[in-house]
């Protein structure tokens, strides 16, 4: 048999290498270029790249290169009937020579007739480029489009409108059609009949003016809205809305604002039922916040996820009154992640809240109450996170029981230790450097709760020999530890040293020896030795050990 | 147990969840029901055989590609990416790979196409024409007056 060579492969399967080949260059500009290098290898190849519509479907314009008309044509010719992308890109400059209204305008006169065909739209210009390219294509149907992506250009973009209309429909009524993903840039969309089908919205705000108004308007226009994701590099501020009116987006199962200092305005605005995730992160905390997300929590029964972040200085002293009688509870019944970076703002909220599925908990800056509040209605809880919690003990707390719990981070918290029973916990993290806090607290938890540590890590200013001793003594089944900041000494590294062997057998080791499960340690002191280090080392050579000055 | 025969008369015998990752093959399984008579592979020999059962029986455990997958091909971004285990597989001598190619293509086995095409495809990628003549051995059968015919039609992609 003649050995098989490329000659021998059949036409499509040739022209699956070729879509493959295609593929590798995707995403980083016009494919035309490639596919007439392979075009000129033989004419079988020529042939079979001139007869197949799909590698020639992504269409790529870049209007500086001053051909985009002749490759529109030469693109369209043989993608045939084939479903179409199609990216336009305005540079910064380019030689028109007829004004640059002329243009977007030839360009939509191209494609216009092809819109049934489009699958996915991009364009890259100024606003005012974008929407005479849109305007021209008004009344057209794109059944087939699934995707747009439209970004303006930044530097040039005082001035120009923060919104543009999406001229796009679907003929065969809201429900036909895939679902339309759209991206954009500086801008913001208001979308005809086709809006009803976008299901997913990421807006980058960057340079742009955009208002709580424009964004009422843009969210009106996609009701269906499943995922909604505004971002801002440069700290948008959208304002009041001046309507009264909501915008009700009742699909909503995202949502993340990031970089938007007064989101309580936009929250304000929107009426949600189905949210799923809510995140919010680098805002400033207002007394508004806490009404517009008392509304969400209220509502949002199906609420899985909650990450809120605020950004800058954190106000600890002026707490809002409570919204709501103080007796009634906003249980939120099916949260399970729950995070927040909080604020006095929304204090009297949190002291509210209950969170009975919870299951991972986060809390940063909030007075001793609240978060022995939040910690006592989430009984699920298997992971626990508790940053710069402040203030005394309310003398009528009482200890939390948390059977599930398996982590306990504290830094600066460690005044809550007493109220917290944790038989389950595997992994203990505990950091305290702006005061010694009592270690009875540590020992007092190691105790009531007896819990089987795998991992602990003590990273508290003060903490001695006897009283690190005294804790280790307890955890019979620690794995991993790591002292930290401690006024450990070599006494530590002794008692953890494996003893001599004792008249009654090798047996009697393991009754005595500190940590015999021990696999990996990591000591952290000024107040050791190398020799004792060494020793320790000689000792237990089974053990990852690590010692930093 | 499937027995399968290729076309140099050698016999196989693989496990059902091997064999039937071949979509010809699991059909064929499916029509004639339970049955001990050997299946023949007219279009494959031995030698591939064995590197396609090899890569079959790395992957029984994965899902099959279901027509919604198939289907949606075209429209949606493939990947070029080549897993590790499968771009160990394919570093064969070129006319194995195409061997491997024509025999994935004829029992249906899209994923192994897929390695196959891609593999080549990298090949290609950042090759002139001459090079990729020169790669694959194929004769450049352009004059040189269709070949200026063809740079001169394509010039406005090339200037760029």
């Amino acid at each position: 048999m003649a050995a098989v060579t490329i000659e021998r492969i059949p036409i499509e399967i040739l022209v699956r290498i070729f879509k493959f080949y295609k593929d590798q260059y995707q995403g980083y500009g016009d494919t035309t270029q490639y596919l007439f290098r392979l075009s000129l290898v033989c004419r079988f190849w020529r042939e079979a790249i001139r007869k197949c519509p799909t590698l020639w479907s992504d269409i790529w314009l870049d209007v500086s290169t001053g051909k985009v008309e002749q490759q529109a044509a030469y693109q369209l010719e043989r993608a045939g009937g084939a479903l179409l992308s199609l990216a336009i890109l305005f540079p910064y400059e380019y030689d028109e020579g007829e004004g640059t209204e002329i243009l977007p305008m030839r360009m939509a006169d191209i494609f216009r007739d092809t819109m049934d065909r489009w699958k996915s739209f991009r364009m890259h210009a100024h606003p005012y480029e974008t929407q005479l390219f849109l305007n021209s294509c008004a009344g057209g149907c794109t059944p087939n489009l699934s995707k747009i992506t439209i970004r303006s250009r930044v530097a040039d973009h005082e001035g120009a409108q923060p919104v543009i209309l999406i001229p796009f429909s679907r003929a065969a009524g809201i429900e036909s059609g895939p679902p339309v993903t759209t991206r954009f840039r500086s801008v913001l969309p208001i979308y005809s009949s086709l809006g009803a089908n976008v299901t997913k919205l990421e807006v980058d705000a960057m340079g742009a003016d955009l208002s709580a108004d424009n964004f009422a308007a843009a969210l009106s226009s996609c009701p269906n809205l499943v995922q909604l994701d505004v971002t801002s590099e440069s700290d948008l501020i959208v304002g009041h809305t001046s309507t009264l009116d909501t915008v009700p987006l009742l699909h909503l199962t995202d949502l993340r604002l990031s970089y938007i200092r007064d989101p309580e305005h936009l929250l304000g605005v929107l009426r949600l039922e189905a949210l799923q995730s809510l995140r919010i992160d680098a805002f400033d905390w207002s007394p508004a916040m806490q009404s517009a997300l008392r509304s969400i929590f209220r509502t949002c029964g199906s609420l899985k996820t909650v990450a809120i972040t605020g950004a800058g200085l954190r106000n600890h002293d002026e707490e809002p009154s409570s919204l709501l009688p103080p007796e009634w509870t906003i249980v939120l019944p099916s949260v399970t992640r729950f995070s927040l970076h909080a604020d006095a703002v929304i204090y009297p909220l949190l002291r509210q809240l209950s969170l009975p599925q919870a299951q991972t908990f986060f809390l940063e800056d909030a007075p001793c109450d609240v978060a022995l509040s939040l910690l006592a209605s989430a009984t699920q809880l298997a992971s626990a996170k508790l940053l710069d919690i402040f203030d005394a003990v309310p003398q009528n707390a009482h200890i939390i029981s948390l059977p599930n719990l398996s982590s306990l981070k504290m830094a600066e918290s460690l005044e809550l230790l007493p109220y917290i029973d944790a038989p389950n916990l595997s992994e203990l993290s505990l950091t305290s450097h702006r005061s010694a806090p009592p270690l009875t607290a540590v020992r007092g938890l190691l105790e009531r709760s007896a819990p089987p540590l795998r991992k602990l890590q003590l990273d508290i200013k003060g903490l001695t020999d006897g009283e690190i001793i005294g804790c280790l003594q307890r955890l019979p089944l620690l794995e991993h530890l790591l002292i930290l900041n401690c006024v450990m000494s070599d006494a530590t590294m002794r008692a953890l040293e494996k003893p001599p062997p004792s008249e009654h057998g090798a047996d009697s080791d393991s009754e005595v020896l500190l940590l015999p499960r021990l696999k990996s340690a990591t000591l952290w002191s000024h107040y050791t030795t190398i020799q004792g280090f060494e020793a320790l080392v000689t000792s237990r050579e089974t053990v990852n050990w690590r010692r930093y000055l | 147990m499937v027995n399968l025969v290729t076309s140099d008369n050698e016999s196989f015998t693989v496990e059902k969840a091997v064999a039937s990752r071949s979509v010809l093959i699991k059909n064929m399984l499916e029509d004639v029901g339970e049955s001990d008579q050997p299946i023949p592979l007219p279009n494959v020999t031995a030698s591939v055989l064995k590197k396609v059962l090899e890569y079959c029986d790395h992957h029984k455990n994965e899902p099959m590609p279901t027509s919604e997958d198939l289907a949606a091909e075209d429209t949606r971004k493939r990947t070029t990416d080549i897993g590790e285990w499968d771009q160990k597989f394919i570093q064969v001598d070129q006319e194995m790979l195409f061997e491997i190619i024509l025999a994935a293509n004829y029992l249906d086995i899209k994923p192994l196409l897929d390695v196959g095409c891609k593999t080549v495809a990298n090949m290609i990628k950042g090759k002139t024409p001459e090079e990729i003549r020169k790669l694959f051995n194929i004769v450049n059968d352009f004059t040189p007056e269709e070949e200026a015919q063809i740079k001169k039609e394509n010039e406005w992609a090339e200037d760029r």
